[in-house]
């Protein structure tokens, strides 16, 4: 069973404008080929366990499909290319990783960090799944740019093997994603400083300054760096994703003034400046300064972004750079693209389908109730 | 215990009667209940509080004009009890920081605390250096920082050591009295008018427009608001000021503390987080209710011995001692209500306390 809640309450203009925008989309996309998909979501539940959790989705239920309990909370889970493994990883400043395979759910290797460093929750795999980077901390170096990228290569045994690190050219990497050359690695440097004696208390809020580095993934070198504005340099830029033509969608976490009106969203092409929008003031006001999860739909031009604290899901049109729309979802962070929308899922336990062209809600009951005092984390991904 | 709270205590008792007693599930489970719930907390806590906030704005509108016309320490106690009540009514609807109240930044512009930079200090300071008038007219004065508005900025002007003499020796601070005074009242009717004519009709009807999901949605977001006003009374109202020792006690680390009305604010938090709780009481086991109602007891208890002013409680260790009790039994009152709310699938946000 399922129930579906359309909404009325958008803009007349900016639901037309959208609805024929989607009648414009290719008809054809990648998450519609999926008969049997496997979502997989780090979690924790009421009894204080965290997780490991995939699950599927059939005749509109959500089923479990495995689990796998974890030391402490995950922060996403990040699939290769292929989308046979998948990695899942400590949130800040936690120090594991866990590998497997997205079929079986069989857990393959348990990586700690290297000695000195902590991870962020993300990491992203080479196109040819041979390698892995992480971002990480250097939490002694209390001065410098302590962000690293670790490099994880797979070993002939298919384990992956730290080989090597480079600098993230800023604090606090969050997300990393590769870009479609293929080569080059975006990184989202957050600005802040962390520590694991001080568990996650934010260390340099005043002189935080977040970035957007584009380096080469074999020579680490740096190509391109973009700043926010000055006045906006308490944004923290946590998650991104990137299109087919490069543009990267970018998210933001403002750690200044609540009621200061900040662009959380952005896009950035290489070569020019980040372009932050804005909601209109009654939207972005409530937003709460906070963003969680940020995902381009299949046809590369629509962007949800997800804000928990404000209880909605926020959608934007990455080529006009406009806000499309808002609709309400209570504590809802993980989200990815599938078929004709977007999959999301919440600290309520529930997975809900959005579909862009009917703006339409369709909320999954979970199968045996596995979602009964299941907390979904912040992010989502499909395979 | 007045009208409101006997009714809603007797609409809970009503509606918990029906309930099922399996912990871990909600024992309301037909959104027309919370709907029920949500529209006596609407009818009989929401809109006459904020009513009477938008009353005591008005009035404190007329004391500044009043004080303003005749400049004399018997008028300025006026004005200052008049402040003193609109503080008041702010209190018993500071918690709810959703809906109206956060349109246009209306709830920092109301009040801006903790201001823990100084930023009111400093930038009051700067617009009554410079004495410019342009900035007071209604649409310009609502643009300026929510530093210069606001209940803290008029404190921080009626409380100064010399208040009388610098009002008498300097017109711009009447000018921008009045002018802040205003624009707490039109915040006030804004809000109230906007709860009245629009928010009402989306709590009959919470998911219609998209709003909310459904009517258990806005629920929550009454007893989040609840379980974060508990919350901020012990973190931010508390902790900061009575620290780790009596020596290291910070009384400017306080709330209100020029007006010396810090705990007032507390005992007015209490009052309506009591009568929240209430009635919401049929959404938690009956066991649980008790738990919570017999904290807020005890802690009403501890508050009526204890003065409104916070430094007057922070003169001898005896009461500093009490300070520390308040503190335990605030913290107490989190945790009663976060083992109801476990024993409910009634989760408050799991994501949107994060931050990641």
């Amino acid at each position: 069973m399922s129930s579906s809640i359309k909404f009325s309450a958008i803009p007349r203009r900016s639901f037309l404008n959208l609805a024929l925008l989607l009648a414009a989309r290719p008809v054809f996309s990648k998450s519609q080929q999926i008969e049997s998909p496997v979502f997989l979501s780090a979690a924790s539940d009421s009894d204080n366990q965290h997780w490991v959790k995939a699950f599927t989705v059939e005749n509109e239920q959500i089923k479990e499909l495995y689990s796998h309990q974890l030391s402490e909370r995950a922060h996403a889970v990040e699939l290769n290319n292929k989308a046979d493994l998948f990695v899942a990883i400590a949130r800040r400043p936690g120090r594991f990783m866990v590998v497997g395979e997205v079929q079986s759910g069989r857990i393959l290797q348990e990586i700690e960090a290297t000695e000195g460093r902590h991870f962020y929750g993300h990491g992203v795999f080479s196109a040819d799944d041979e390698y892995f980077y992480t971002t990480e901390s250097a939490y002694e170096d209390l001065q410098g740019d302590s962000g690293r990228i670790g490099i994880w290569r797979k070993s002939v045994a298919g384990k992956l093997e730290r080989i090597d690190e480079f600098p993230s050219h800023g604090v606090g990497p969050h997300e990393a994603l590769l870009m479609p050359d293929q080569e080059t690695l975006v990184i989202a440097n957050g600005g802040i400083r962390t520590h694991p004696d001080q568990e996650r208390e934010k260390l340099n809020i005043d002189s935080m300054q977040p970035s957007l580095a584009y380096i080469d993934r074999t020579t680490g070198e740096l190509l391109e760096q973009r700043y926010m504005p000055a006045e906006f340099h308490q944004a923290s830029i946590r998650h991104i994703d990137v299109n087919a033509q490069g543009r990267v969608a970018i998210s933001m976490q403002f750690e200044g003034e609540p009621f200061m009106q900040v662009p959380l969203v952005a896009t950035h092409q290489r070569g020019e400046e980040i372009r932050p929008m804005l909601a209109p003031e009654r939207f972005q006001s409530q937003l709460e300064q906070y963003i969680g999860s940020i995902r381009y739909d299949d046809s590369g031009r629509y962007i949800v972004a997800s804000c928990p604290r404000a209880n909605v899901l926020t959608f934007w049109d990455a080529e006009s750079g406009d806000f499309l729309k808002q609709v309400r979802a209570r504590d809802a962070c993980g989200v990815c693209a599938y078929k004709d929308g977007f999959l999301y899922s919440a600290g309520t336990g529930q997975v809900c389908y959005y579909d862009l062209a009917q703006q339409a809600i369709t909320t999954y009951v979970a199968d045996d109730d596995f979602t009964h005092g299941l907390f979904w984390d912040n992010h989502l991904v499909v395979a | 215990m007045n009208k409101y709270f006997r009714k809603l205590l007797a609409g809970s008792i009503l509606v918990l009667t029906g309930g099922q007693l399996v912990f871990g599930q909600n024992l309301i489970t037909r959104d027309e209940d919370w709907t029920s719930i949500n529209l006596t907390v609407t009818d009989e806590l929401v809109i006459p509080a904020y009513q009477n906030l938008e009353a005591r704005s008005m009035a404190l509108v007329g004391a500044t004009e009043n004080f303003c016309s005749d400049l004399n320490a018997a008028n300025l106690l006026v004005l200052k009890d008049a402040y003193l009540q609109s503080m008041a009514a702010w209190q018993a609807v500071q918690h709810i920081q959703f809906g109206p109240i956060s349109y246009f930044n209306w709830n920092y512009r109301m009040q801006y605390w903790p201001d823990e930079r100084g930023t009111s200090g400093r930038q009051l300071d700067a617009i009554i250096a410079a004495g410019d008038e342009a900035i007071l007219s209604g649409n310009s004065f609502a643009r300026q920082s929510v530093g210069v508005q606001g209940l803290p900025a008029l404190e921080r002007i009626l409380y100064a050591d010399s208040a009388l003499v610098e009002f008498q020796n300097n017109d711009y601070l009447c000018l921008l009295s009045a002018t802040i005074a205003s624009n707490i009242s039109e915040i006030s009717s804004g809000v109230t008018q906007r709860w009245v004519d629009e928010y009402r009709a989306l709590v009959q009807e919470p998911a219609a427009d998209g709003l909310y999901e459904n009517a258990e949605d806005l629920s929550i977001d009454f007893l989040k608001a609840l379980q974060e006003s508990i919350a901020k009374i012990r973190d931010l109202k508390l902790a900061p000021v009575i620290g780790e020792t009596f020596n290291a006690s910070r009384n400017r680390a306080a709330e209100s503390w020029r007006s010396e009305n810090s705990l007032a604010n507390i005992k007015n938090n209490i009052d309506s987080l009591e009568l929240l709780f209430s009635a919401y009481m049929a959404a938690f086991h009956e066991e649980d209710g008790a738990a919570v109602m017999s904290v807020f007891s005890e802690l009403k208890q501890i508050l009526n011995d204890l003065p409104d002013s916070l430094s007057a409680a922070l003169e001898s260790e005896q009461q500093y001692a009490q300070l520390q009790t308040l503190y335990a039994e605030v913290d107490a009152l989190h945790e009663a209500l976060e083992t109801a709310l476990k024993n409910t699938d009634l989760y408050l946000g799991f994501n949107s306390l994060d931050g990641d």
